[in-house]
């Protein structure tokens, strides 16, 4: 009775400690990719908070995405028998339609793991500007997926929790 | 020890998981009423079914072949240059079959 709960409740924690990871390396990689040649890259706030190694985020993201998504595919089956009905019922087909959606970016996600993992992987080239631009566009499409599905699976859960 | 290409993995595993998606769905489902896995059309009587374990572990098994059979080819170029592309396409395919849910 208990454990769904717990299972959602750790869902959630780990969603927030991946977001958090994601998201700084977004923002990493998008300063390294504007802010070349600036004099103070930490003078701001923002310029502090993309200040970090990204690289060392990926193993991180990586395990963080795979445990936070194994806990909902734990859940998963208490939402198609206790939430969704009642979404039907209550007639909120957008809501079903809104986890529909998380669920298969989600899955979409996953795929794009090992692909995230071999662009971390490789080495930077003093001019390989396309292999940065692959790198950039695989963890910001990851990071939408993130922040979609968190505020999803929040709004979600706001309006008809487990 | 199989080796995987993570490049044609994601482009593999979005590819047949918005093929799957668009044609009905993958041959297995789960029934979490009743506990049981089924290979074919839904069962009556055993309650609502879930499509997305099966998706996920078909486009899986399906991407783990692709990917371990061209793990030596490099992706097309197209591909290479922007390795978001099939997983952002993927991501509107799902969309654009969910609009039902929006309108």
């Amino acid at each position: 009775m208990l454990l769904i709960p717990v299972l959602l409740l750790l869902h959630g924690l780990i969603a927030v400690a991946l977001l958090g990871a994601i998201t700084h390396q977004a923002a990493a990689v998008l300063r390294e990719g504007t802010a070349r040649g600036t004099a103070h890259p930490r003078a701001s706030f923002a310029g502090r908070y993309a200040a970090v190694a990204s690289r060392g985020f990926a193993n991180a993201v990586i395990a963080l995405y795979v445990a936070t998504l194994v806990l909902g595919g734990l859940v998963y089956p208490a939402y198609r028998l206790d939430v969704r009905p009642a979404f039907e019922e209550m007639e909120l087909g957008w809501a079903v339609g809104l986890f529909e959606l998380k669920e298969h970016w989600g899955g979409i996600g996953l795929a794009l793991l090992p692909l995230y993992r071999a662009c971390w992987r490789q080495e930077d080239g003093a001019a390989d500007h396309a292999m940065h631009k692959g790198r950039t566009g695989v963890t910001l499409t990851l990071a939408f997926i993130v922040w979609f599905d968190f505020i999803a699976g929040h709004l979600l859960n706001n309006l008809r929790g487990l | 020890m199989l080796r995987f290409s993570g490049g044609w993995f994601t482009t593999a595993f979005c590819a047949s998981y918005m093929a799957l998606f668009a044609h009905g769905g993958p041959v297995l489902q789960y029934y979490p009423l009743s506990g049981r896995w089924s290979f074919g059309p839904p069962a009556g009587g055993s309650g609502p079914a879930m499509q997305w374990y099966g998706l996920m572990l078909e486009a899986g098994l399906i991407a783990m072949a692709v990917s371990a059979l061209l793990r030596d080819r490099p992706l097309p170029r197209y591909l290479a240059d922007r390795p978001w592309a099939v997983p952002l396409t993927a991501m509107a395919a799902c969309f654009y079959l969910l609009r039902g849910f929006f309108t």
